[in-house]
């Protein structure tokens, strides 16, 4: 039988923005509990706080109440250098803008990121090549993001997120900015990545992706309001919500 | 007597000229006397000569080299050239330290997406302070190779029009060392902007 690991066990987040004297409560007790092996889906409203909780998931924001742990490691409360450690060993992030360094190649783009992790040089560029190849660029190694479209600039990203073999993959709105059909490319790519070792994560409003997934939290004004398996969703129905 | 290439600003000239030119020139009477300058044909007389004078209750003997010092410290102390030039410089430096530390910022700005995202993908903030300091280290490698391109050039046409420069070891180490370290101070902004970059940004 397989060892499925945890990968983050989140228990009672809260988060509270506090812009001035308003107090926004955008986390209202979430507790999580994500695996390896799986893709799940985190969906839900616009302004339900799904990217709040990737954020404080990934220790990029502390919560005001609560706990997570990141492989283990009680990130939300380490100093953010720390947290920062964890993320640069554990994580794969892919963005909806993309986020690449614009003035480097796709190989570079790739290979700074590895050297980050301490990769030397030569070697950080022989997995990056390999990582690119994976995803299908490997004839546009030298090409800067402003020569690529938006499809491959997301292949880049998802190259240099898988590059460092990292245990989760947090994804926030991935095929937002791509036609439906490189969308569902880019995800399934994604989903190649899933093994024994490794979990995704991907907030989306896209209700055609729920094909991908092994699991669809939905959240509301702050709380979980379902967690299950995913049901195909029909094909011909609807586009995505809102 | 002729002259030639002289240069003078807020003061009268140096003109060597014979003592009645001199006296008629300046108005002065026939036992009043500012400085003499003595070459000695026989060298020999030296000694004597200066034995002599120190006698004098009204005359200073002073040698080449102390002459060059007390006016030297005259022009930089005691007229207001050397004050001026200072405040010159001072002002050149403050001037400088506001457009560094304002391009600076700007390239600081316009690579914040990039900084959060290499936050967000764990880079520790020493590694993100780098960027800062490589930006900081060309400026200033650019400020002080175009400065001396400057001030070389400037040298060879003032040369031509009869005034030396004198560019010292001394002088070109002080200024680099004030140029780095008004790059040093004019980083600080950007450096804080970047230790303070919220990596969640990124995912806004
Ligand atoms: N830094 C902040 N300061 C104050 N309020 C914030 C901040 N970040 C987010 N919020 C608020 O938190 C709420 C949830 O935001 P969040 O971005 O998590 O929503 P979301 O579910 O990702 O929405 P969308 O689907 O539109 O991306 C929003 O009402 C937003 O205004
Ligand atoms: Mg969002």
């Amino acid at each position: 039988m397989s060892e499925k690991s945890i990968l983050i066990r989140a228990r009672g987040l809260a988060k509270t923005f506090r812009p001035a004297a308003i107090e926004t409560p955008v986390l209202r007790g979430i507790s999580i509990v994500i695996r390896s092996g799986e893709l799940a889906l985190l969906m839900g409203p616009s302004g339900s706080g799904k990217t709040t909780l990737l954020c404080v998931l990934s220790g990029l924001l502390r919560p005001s109440a609560g706990e997570v742990e990141l492989c283990g490691v009680p990130i939300s409360r380490l100093p953010d250098c720390a947290a920062a450690e964890v993320r640069r060993d554990k994580v794969g992030f892919v963005f909806q803008s993309y986020n690449l360094f614009p003035a480097l190649s796709a190989l570079d783009n790739v290979a700074e990121v590895l050297a980050l992790k301490g990769t030397p040089r030569e070697q950080a560029r022989g997995i990056a090549t390999e990582a690119l190849a994976r995803v299908g660029l490997g004839a546009r190694l030298g090409h800067r993001p402003g020569e690529l479209s938006g499809g491959e600039r997301q292949r880049v990203a998802i190259a240099r997120a898988l590059a460092g073999s990292p245990a989760l993959i947090l994804g926030d709105e991935p095929t937002a900015a791509l036609d439906r059909h490189t969308g569902m490319d880019i995800v399934q790519l994604i989903k190649d990545q899933v093994s024994e070792r490794c979990g995704v994560l991907l907030v989306t409003h896209d209700i055609r992706l729920t094909r991908f997934a092994d699991r669809v939290i939905e959240i509301d004004d702050g709380q979980i309001v379902s967690d299950g398996v995913a049901v195909a969703a029909d094909e011909t129905g609807g586009g995505s919500g809102g | 007597m002729a002259t030639h290439g002289i240069r003078s600003f807020t003061l009268n000239p140096y003109l060597f000229t014979t003592t009645t030119n001199a006296r008629r020139l300046l108005n002065v009477g026939e036992n009043q006397a500012m400085y003499y300058v003595i070459d000695l044909a026989d060298k020999q007389c030296g000694p004597a000569l200066a034995a002599w004078m120190k006698r004098q209750p009204d005359i200073q003997l002073l040698d080449t080299a102390t002459w060059s010092k007390k006016t030297q410290a005259f022009w930089v102390s005691g007229s207001g050239a050397g004050a001026a030039l200072l405040f010159t410089a001072i002002l050149g430096l403050f001037v400088g330290g506001v457009i560094v530390g304002q391009t600076l910022y700007s390239m600081t700005k316009e690579h914040l997406l990039e900084l959060a995202t290499l936050k967000a993908v764990g880079a520790r903030p020493f590694e993100l302070a780098g960027f800062v300091l490589w930006q900081v280290a060309f400026l200033a490698a650019a400020g002080v190779v175009s400065g001396f391109v400057l001030a070389l050039v400037l040298k060879r046409v003032l040369e031509n029009a009869g005034l030396t420069v004198v560019v010292s070891p001394e002088t070109v180490g002080l200024s680099v060392m004030a140029t780095i370290l008004m790059c040093a101070m004019a980083s600080i902004t950007s450096l804080v902007a970047v230790y303070k970059l919220e990596a969640a940004t990124v995912l806004r």
